[in-house]
């Protein structure tokens, strides 16, 4: 091709205007004629007509849900463009036209945090949770909020489920890890060497932590109470798990197996869950046929407090008179001739 | 001829004869031909052996690790044999980029062989124009990087190189590899941008691997404006081009494993 | 402007700096700084342009060279039209229930701010789908059927699903990994008034584990909690299976202590009412994509590459690479990109 376009010692007014007009007419040409990934409508007989959509419980007229958008759009531009004040008022009118939007709450909370409202943030926060327990961005919020609070466990708490909830290539996690890193080492978590790494696992603290564990009260999952001290003279399998850990999940059918396996008068197999809620719990066990018992520890306040577990699931095996014998860190096959074997023998 | 899992293991024995081959070849100043004839069988192979495991898996090979480390060993010293066909008279660079491959190859051996199952979003032809436009973009590169190598080697004095032509001239077929290679990167960025509209309704949405495709084609531009600068010198461009080897490398072989599947998008 | 700040303007170091910035941003921009990626990432593309316009009045070589003037100008209009389409688009997820029409109301979506809002418009109700999965949970193809409004009383049925995507209004509905169950519940409180709905519960099998949702009864601030009781595997994880509703399900309802099983039909008396779980519904997760100026876009990118291309093809064929001209004359202006021409000595 020679059209002596490359010769020229201005090529600019030829080049703009050849440009524009192969950018416009190639992309008209690709919109109209070639649409990605459409698809062809099938006809329908008249005689089959769709499930009835039946109404919704809180219904509103459609003025209001193009009021509502308009309220959360206008709430979201004051978010973005740093005006929390603006973005607070928009959000609480439009909670007033729908109160079941997850999102709404969120958004509300940071609006809320960002005017230093820690208390009606959490408020918010929870409300979104409430609505939608996989309101990922919430959990971000409450981690923000109780950490101004000073609450460093609850933020843990629910940085730890943010964390848990967002996929891996979610921008804020890395802020995410950093916060729980920064916090942990904040409440003394995180051993400062290896050389106090080492020395939490050794004998006599473990055996330390089990006599904290003889006086501590068990919350039952139907909201009642156990001491410990009810399983002395007892060897203690104590499994600390929770619901959303997988591996946690997978090795339940052995523990149960293993609780029909042991003498009951001797061996006691007990599950302490870290959810936070005990009828979801209750109701998982009663799914997968767990019936030893198990009990609530929300707060972690046995799990990190006492035990100083981080990651679960772990096991621990705990003497009749209350010292700890061994920390198994993952999942096992429990009900094996194996490890029957060393439970029996670590009496 | 050969048991089925016999292919792969013999023609990677015979890359490391070809390397081998030509480096006996750099330093008697010899003609090569046992190195092309080596790696001529090598890709021969290799290619045998992953066309069994299309044919077997019925997917192509561009799903884990192994599959892409596998085919990208083939694809590469497959361009560096054209590139040195089609340009005879920097066959002696063999002896410098070979080697580097030599890398790919060892560690294919340390990567697990499992059956894979393509995942249903991979169903479109996009994918293998992807991957093909992907796979041309790095084999330009890399005859980049073997021209490049012979420059710094020069310089730092590990090796002479009589057989090649000078260092200017190098360093100029070295950045038109470049300028090949930056055209089929720009391609592959497209036709991965068009699948991803077509499969996931997002034509772009920083991934970590998009991300670092799109800061390997930053890192190319970078390197063809800094080479209309003043300062521009065969030494300093030689170091560039190691420099988008090494974001390229990271982008594909580093990238896509953060997570199990190439594109996070794509499961 | 005066004329010596334009030339610095155009100067290649500025590129180089730009360049240098755009990697940063591209891979370290993310962290969740006061201004958004796109803001952030827009600096250096934008200081690109300017630097290219400065170029352009400036740079003889640049513009006395068409192909290479070509791919420039057609990469700055891609990156105008690409901050064009990040504010007009929107890119969301909504999950709509079995029976149930499309609630635009319930998207949540990064909206740009001049997005043309048009979802009230888009109607269609959700109708069953089937997903099959590999052993050892591998998901494969998904279709799930929706009905589109039609003339009259008549509707389209459609299939979607993976990348066959609903194409409606401009918005692009592709299904998503989430899906789960629904029950459909009718409470009728104690005046007779009764309300019907849907109570989601998380997506199903990622959360098999978590199969229960908190719920405040209609017409009060009571809340309850339900849970779908899956006394039976649905799947076994190393088999083969086919996405669908159990059997057997029950719904559990615990409120103020009590813990009550319901079948589909029954109902128990719940706070000064009844609740009756009519039946297991199914949702449908999808993610929403408005782009409209994907067509320009991808048009400005092959003209890129095809002057880009003409470039690269008219250096080569000026010159060969080891500095012997070729037997055809060199053309003026073709040779060296920009910046200085060389002589190659062997």
């Amino acid at each position: 091709m020679n059209l002596g376009i490359g010769r020229r010692r201005n090529a600019l007014f030829l080049i703009l205007p050849i440009v524009a007009v192969a950018v416009i007419g190639f992309g008209f040409a690709l919109d109209r004629w070639v649409v990605v990934g459409d698809i062809e409508t099938v006809p329908e007989p008249a005689a089959i007509s769709p499930p009835a959509p039946t109404t919704p419980p809180a219904s509103q007229t459609e003025v209001d849900d193009a009021h509502f958008e308009a309220l959360f759009a206008r709430g979201i531009a004051g978010l973005r463009a740093g005006k929390p004040d603006q973005a607070a008022a928009a959000f609480e009118a439009a909670q007033i036209l729908n109160p079941r939007v997850p999102a709404l709450h969120a958004n509300l909370g940071f609006a809320r945090l960002a005017l230093g409202k820690i208390n009606a943030a959490i408020e918010s926060f929870e409300t979104s949770t409430n609505l939608r327990p996989a309101q990922a961005n919430a959990y971000f919020g409450l981690a923000e909020a109780w950490e101004k609070q000073g609450d460093l466990e609850q933020a843990l708490g629910a940085m730890r489920t943010f964390v848990h909830l967002t996929p891996e290539d979610d921008p804020f996690r890395r802020r995410a890890f950093s916060a729980i890193w920064e916090w942990e080492q904040a409440l003394g978590r995180l051993p400062s060497n290896a050389a106090e790494a080492v020395q939490a696992e050794t004998g006599g603290q473990a055996g330390a932590r089990g006599q904290d564990l003889l006086s501590v009260d068990l919350n039952r999952l139907d909201g009642g109470s156990d001491t410990f001290a009810r399983f002395i003279g007892k060897t203690v399998i104590l499994n600390v798990w929770a619901t959303w850990c997988a591996p946690c999940r997978v090795e339940l059918p052995s523990l149960q197996r293993l609780s029909k396996k042991l003498d009951p008068t001797r061996y006691a197999v007990v599950g302490l869950s870290t959810d936070e809620d005990p009828d979801y719990v209750r109701e998982f066990l009663r799914d997968v046929g767990v019936d030893y018992p198990n009990y609530l520890d929300s707060g972690r306040d046995i799990t990190y407090g006492i035990l100083k577990i981080e990651s679960y699931p772990q096991t621990l095996l705990i003497r009749p008179d209350g010292s700890i014998v061994q920390q198994i860190v993952g999942a096992r096959a429990w009900d094996e001739p194996g490890m029957i074997a060393n439970i029996t023998g670590a009496q | 001829m050969f048991a089925d899992g016999a292919w792969l293991p013999i023609s990677l024995g015979l890359y490391l004869a070809a390397a081998l081959a030509a480096i006996v070849s750099a330093v008697r100043a010899g003609a090569f031909q046992m190195t092309i004839l080596l790696l001529s069988v090598a890709l021969s192979v290799h290619g045998i052996a992953i066309f069994k495991r299309w044919i077997r898996l019925d997917h192509g090979p561009y799903v884990d690790l192994f599959e892409i480390l596998s085919s990208n060993i083939w694809s590469l010293h497959f361009a560096v044999l054209i590139g040195c066909l089609a340009v005879p008279r920097i066959k002696a660079s063999l002896a410098a980029v070979l080697p580097v491959l030599l890398v790919l190859v060892v560690w294919l051996l340390v990567v697990p062989e499992r059956d894979t199952l393509a995942p249903i979003t991979y169903g479109t032809i996009w994918l293998p124009v992807h991957v093909t436009l992907g796979k041309i973009f790095l084999g330009c590169a890399v005859l980049a990087v073997g021209l490049s190598l012979v420059v710094l080697a020069r310089l730092s004095g590990l090796g002479t190189f009589v057989t090649l032509p000078g260092n200017r001239a190098l360093d100029e077929l070295a950045y038109r590899f470049i300028l090949i290679a930056f055209i089929f990167e720009t391609l592959m960025l497209v036709a991965g941008a068009i699948w991803a509209q077509d499969a996931w309704g997002r034509y772009w949405a920083w991934d970590p691997l998009e991300t670092w495709a799109f800061v390997t084609w930053l890192s190319v531009a970078a390197y063809l404006h800094f080479r209309a600068l003043r300062w521009s010198a065969p030494a300093l461009n030689a170091v560039f081009v190691l420099g988008i080897f090494v974001v390229a490398f990271s982008t594909f072989f580093g990238m896509p494993f953060v997570s199990t599947a190439p594109h996070k998008g794509a499961i | 402007m005066s004329h010596s700040l334009v030339h610095r303007l155009a100067s290649l170091r500025v590129t180089l700096a730009c360049i240098g910035v755009a990697v940063a941003v591209a891979l370290f921009g993310d962290g969740g700084g006061a201004w958004p990626f796109g803001v952030i990432i827009a600096l250096p593309f934008g200081a690109l342009c300017l630097n290219l316009l400065a170029a352009m009045a400036t740079n003889v070589t640049l513009r006395s060279n068409a192909g290479l003037l070509g791919f420039h100008v057609a990469l700055a209009t891609l990156t105008l039209l690409t901050a064009a389409d990040r504010l007009t688009g929107l890119a969301g997820h909504i999950e709509v229930t079995e029976g149930l029409g499309f609630d635009p109301s319930l998207v949540e979506a990064d909206i740009g701010p001049f997005h043309p809002w048009k979802l009230d418009s888009v109607r269609f109700v959700q109708g069953g789908f089937e997903i099959n999965y590999d052993p050892g949970m591998k998901r494969r193809e998904t279709v799930s059927t929706l009905y589109l409004p039609g003339d009259g009383r008549a509707s389209h049925r459609v299939e979607v699903g993976d990348d066959s995507p609903l194409v409606i209004g401009g918005y692009r509905f592709y299904t998503s990994f989430n899906k789960g169950f629904a029950p459909l519940v009718t409470f009728t409180d104690g005046a007779g008034r009764a309300y019907s709905g849907t109570i989601h519960l998380p997506s199903y099998p990622l959360n098999y584990f978590k199969q229960g949702n908190d719920w405040t009864i209609p017409g009060t601030s009571k809340p309850i909690k339900v849970w779908l009781h899956l006394p039976d595997e649905v799947y076994e994880e190393e088999e083969a299976w086919h996405f669908r509703k159990p059997e057997n399900a029950r719904l559990v309802v615990i409120a103020e202590g009590a813990r009550q099983e319901m079948r589909p039909g029954e109902s128990i008396p719940l706070a000064g009412g009844h609740l009756r779980y009519e039946e297991l519904r199914s949702w449908m997760g999808y993610t929403i994509a408005y782009n409209p100026l994907v067509p320009w876009m991808l048009a400005t990118v092959v003209v890129a590459i095809l002057f880009l291309a003409w470039h690269v093809a008219g250096k080569f064929r000026a010159r060969s690479w080891d500095g012997r001209a070729r037997a055809r004359p060199s053309r003026r202006g073709e040779d060296a990109a920009v910046g200085r021409k060389r002589a190659y000595v062997r």
